[in-house]
């Protein structure tokens, strides 16, 4: 039973596919990287300062109309939207740049008043109200900023110390690169499709960077299981094996939160949405790099140190 | 782990009966003194709707001006006690010190005995050389005084904002120099902001000794009855502002020309609904809050607070005038139509400060924290420091509501196709899982309505999502089982090798996702605060319902001879 020539390496062979789809996951990667530094991620009002109100006319809604007194009033860098039903529509702006913070505050709160104002005089028939106003001056745009990074930090760096105390130096590359990978790609998607990086997708991320650990873990425990039972066969084999065996595993966990937060990204609108979707593309990056990027690192790992080894015993011998 | 089946069971019934009656206030009404009544979610402001303001204060100015104030009051005081000084200057980078420039040794020596004897808890000598004395406010005292504005910035917007008749305001500091106010389900956003920015009112009005106050009391009394009003929070409560201007309106034509009513709100009561004390005062004074310089609290000589306050020279002819016309009576002094305080006049004061002391009755705490309010009010309109408005949230009722009936459709769809999911992958076992799924949602549920927790739109997303994560571990045992079954494991032993196995697994993914959310919650604004901690508890709590009451069910089940998993078997 322990012949080596009867182990079962399992029906796919991941590592072959591994050959092809790390570096092309690799090259992903950086484009990913370079379009943020390039291109930039487009953040929304939470981070960047600004206002943003939803509003509903009694009737249809004149988009253009409103385009034009944000024109009269001389706002620049505005958008203005449908939004949802036929009378509603988003309107944004945000105080002009080149003021400092306390300036640009009070400039913000004098917009809104004047916006108002203006939408009041200039559709007497049709009355707008204000579903929902959402105002972030400078300073809290700036320490909403902040906090999301700290938090992005902390929990990189609870994670790394998780993954330092639970696995050896063998599977932590792994688990850290997949890591990154999962945000970047995540991020990586917003970017490619012009979406606005909000607190909920923050939060959204972050839950997925300790969510996406899990397939991960699952994986590399049964790695270490299988590598106990047949100390023989070769290592890259047993990784095969064990990626095999996981794999219905790690699909059917990330399904089953896949479809919750697919029912929340079609289903819904508004924050509900945002986090729906950023979930659904988080967990499907997720497994994916959990089950073709992880375990391919743990093979690379294995063969660096028995490389090193290898050499020991040479300058040993020499 | 409880080996016998019946004492298991038995610990997941209580457990279940205790989770819904948990959960039941959040449904049905309850006394205020049964012990489940506080057990209950509230919704957060983008459910119900309603305004999130952060305001900032302006403290830093504020600790300029005290210092320039002090500086002044040295100068004043060294002038009294006969030390003579050039002047005391506010110097220093940050203009955080003074500096005491005395005409000779003698002064300085004099200055620096009534520093420490009088000011040495306050201020700290810095240096001392030659006529020069160099000083500045200790760090504590300076750090206490930004506390005290702000506290002094939220009693006066509480005011305000009693005033508006909210349900369950809240009005707190965020960080060192901010405050937030959330007003939730309130109608007028706008008025609301307006109401919390305006400069308030200050006027200086005689009170009409004339007219007998058990008279005025009387006639409050039969205009409220036959009126069919009062103040109050409560159905047909009236707000203050519109109570005001009601009872104003119906007693005008009993009461003498240019004279309207004012309350005050008694001692010892927490609101103005609770106990007030009706003044009349008359409406042709002309001295209101402009013509004040400053105002500051300073012991009198018995060492109880007193407030001090100074005019301009305009306001001191005015003050002048009103005094002669009182003397002998009353001048109330009016914030925002409410009566801070009432004192007695003797006589014509024709001088360009006054003092005033307040009632003998009170304890030293709570007449320093009125003298505080009362010169505050004089001093800056009731603000201690200018406040600027930073943020906003503002969520209209209908709003709300429309998010929260599409978001819990979202969550119920999102949880429904997990569990057809389970019973169509898993079929029995699948039935089991969705029934250790109900039990998650009740033990959620019944933990956020025991902690109080506030319900907010992320907060559902959170509890959809952990549906879709807790049933995770689910599927990690019944695959770890089906593997057992496939090795040859039968009936129990392969439960109990497919759950002793599945364990570590399930813990560490669970212990991951739980440590990100903790961070989120620590970070987090309060709708996110919500996602996190809906989505921690339910991970949590998921731990006892997938693991033990799973493990409780196949077990009973396979006691029974009963297979829930169609397995075939192969050699390995």
């Amino acid at each position: 039973m322990s012949n080596v020539k009867k182990f079962d390496s399992g029906k796919i062979d991941f590592l072959g596919l591994a050959k092809f789809l790390v570096p092309a996951t690799v090259g992903l990667v950086i484009l990913g990287m370079l379009g943020m530094l390039f291109y930039g991620l487009k953040y929304g009002i939470d981070f960047e300062g600004g206002t943003e109100v939803q509003i509903r006319f009694e009737k249809t809604a004149d988009v253009a109309g409103v385009r034009s007194l944000m024109d009269e009033l001389g706002f620049k860098e505005t958008t203005v939207q449908g939004f949802g039903e036929s009378n509603e529509i988003l309107v944004r702006f945000r105080p002009f740049a080149g003021q400092n913070e306390a300036e640009a505050n009070k400039k913000q709160n004098e917009m809104m008043a004047q916006f108002k104002e203006g939408l009041d005089k200039k559709f007497t028939d049709n009355k707008a109200e204000f579903r929902r106003v959402d105002s972030v001056g400078p300073q809290v745009g700036d320490q909403l900023k902040r906090n999301a990074i700290l938090a992005t930090f902390y929990s990189m760096l609870a994670i790394l110390i998780y993954i330092g105390l639970r696995f050896d130096y063998k599977y932590a590359p792994g688990a850290v690169i997949c890591l990154f990978h999962d945000t970047i790609l995540t991020l990586g998607v917003f970017l490619l499709l012009g979406m606005e990086v909000s607190i909920q997708t923050m939060a959204a991320i972050l839950t997925l960077i300790g969510y996406s650990l899990n397939d991960t873990i699952i994986t590399f425990d049964r790695i270490r299981e299988n590598a106990k039972l047949y100390p023989d066969v070769d290592f890259s084999l047993v990784v095969n094996r064990s990626v095999n065996d996981m794999f219905s595993r790690s699909v059917l966990t990330s399904f089953t939160t896949a479809l919750a937060s697919l029912a929340l990204w079609l289903v819904s609108d508004g924050v509900i949405r945002e986090i729906g979707f950023t979930m659904f593309i988080g967990v499907v990056i997720g497994t994916y790099s959990s089950i073709y990027i992880a375990s391919p690192l743990v093979i690379l790992v294995d063969r660096f140190e028995q490389r090193r080894a290898e050499r020991v015993r040479m300058t040993a011998k020499a | 782990m409880l080996e016998s089946l019946r004492a298991r069971w038995t610990v997941t019934l209580i457990a279940t009966v205790l989770g819904v009656l948990y959960i039941a206030p959040n449904f049905v009404k309850l006394d205020k003194d049964n012990f489940l009544a506080k057990s209950k979610m509230t919704l957060g402001l983008d459910i119900q709707g309603g305004l999130h303001i952060v305001m900032g204060v302006d403290v830093k100015n504020y600790v300029k001006e005290q210092i320039s104030i002090t500086a002044r009051e040295l100068e004043l005081r060294f002038k009294d006690d006969g030390i003579n000084v050039q002047n005391v200057a506010v110097t220093g980078e940050n203009a955080d010190r003074f500096e005491i420039n005395a005409t000779s040794e003698k002064d300085k020596d004099a200055a620096l005995k009534y520093l420490k004897d009088y000011r040495g808890s306050e201020l700290q000598v810095l240096s001392s050389n030659g006529n020069k004395i160099e000083l500045q406010f200790f760090e504590p005292v300076i750090i206490e005084k930004q506390k005290q504005v702000i506290q002094q910035a939220i009693d006066v917007i509480r005011n305000r904002i009693d005033q508006f008749g909210v349900n369950e305001p809240s009005i707190t500091a965020q960080g060192s120099d901010r405050i937030l106010v959330q007003l939730p389900g309130i109608k007028d956003a706008e008025g609301a902001k307006e109401l919390i920015n305006r400069t308030a009112k200050l006027d200086f009005m005689i009170v009409d000794s004339e007219f007998p106050p058990d008279k005025l009391e009387g006639m409050i009394a039969s205009a409220e009855k036959a009126g069919k009003y009062k103040l109050g929070k409560e159905e047909g409560g009236l707000k203050p502002s519109e109570y005001f201007k009601r009872i104003n309106d119906d007693l005008a034509k009993d009461l003498p020309k240019d004279t309207k009513v004012v309350f005050e709100k008694l001692e010892n009561v927490a609101s103005l609904e609770v106990g007030r004390r009706p003044y009349l005062v008359k409406t042709d004074s002309k001295l209101n809050g402009g013509e004040l310089e400053t105002a500051n609290v300073r012991p009198d000589e018995f060492g109880k607070p007193q407030v001090n306050f100074r005019f301009k020279p305009s306001g001191r002819k005015l003050f002048a005038d009103l005094t002669g016309k009182a003397a002998g009576g009353f001048i109330a002094i009016v914030l925002d139509d409410i009566v801070q305080s009432a004192p007695r006049v003797e006589r014509m004061i024709d001088s360009e400060s006054a003092v005033i002391t307040l009632g003998a009755t009170r304890d030293y705490q709570a007449s320093l924290k009125e003298a505080t309010f009362i010169a505050t009010a004089l001093r800056a309109g009731a603000l201690p420091a200018a406040l600027e408005q930073m943020e906003e949230r503002t969520v209209g009722p209908s709003l709300g509501s429309d998010s929260i009936a599409k978001g819990q459709k979202a969550a119920g769809i999102g949880v429904g196709l997990v569990f057809l999911f389970m019973i169509l992958y898993y079929r029995g076992a699948g039935f089991v899982a969705d029934l250790t799924l109900i039990l998650n949602l009740i033990f959620t549920f019944a933990i956020l309505s025991s902690l109080g927790a506030t319900l907010t739109l992320p907060g559902v997303a959170g509890i959809a999502l952990t549906v879709g994560m807790a049933v995770d571990a689910n599927v990690i045992i019944y695959e770890r089982i089906k593997e057992e079954m496939a090795r040859g494991a039968t009936g129990l032993a392969a439960i109990k090798d497919g759950f002793s196995n599945a364990f570590a697994s399930i813990f560490d993914s669970n212990l991951t996702t739980v440590l990100t959310c903790l961070i989120l919650m620590y970070y987090g604004t309060g709708p996110i605060r919500g996602f996190a901690v809906s989505l921690s508890v339910g991970i949590t709590v998921s731990m006892f319902t997938a693991i033990f009451v799973t493990r409780l069910v196949l077990e009973t089940f396979a006691r029974n001879n009963i297979n829930m998993f169609s397995v075939k078997r192969v050699q390995s």
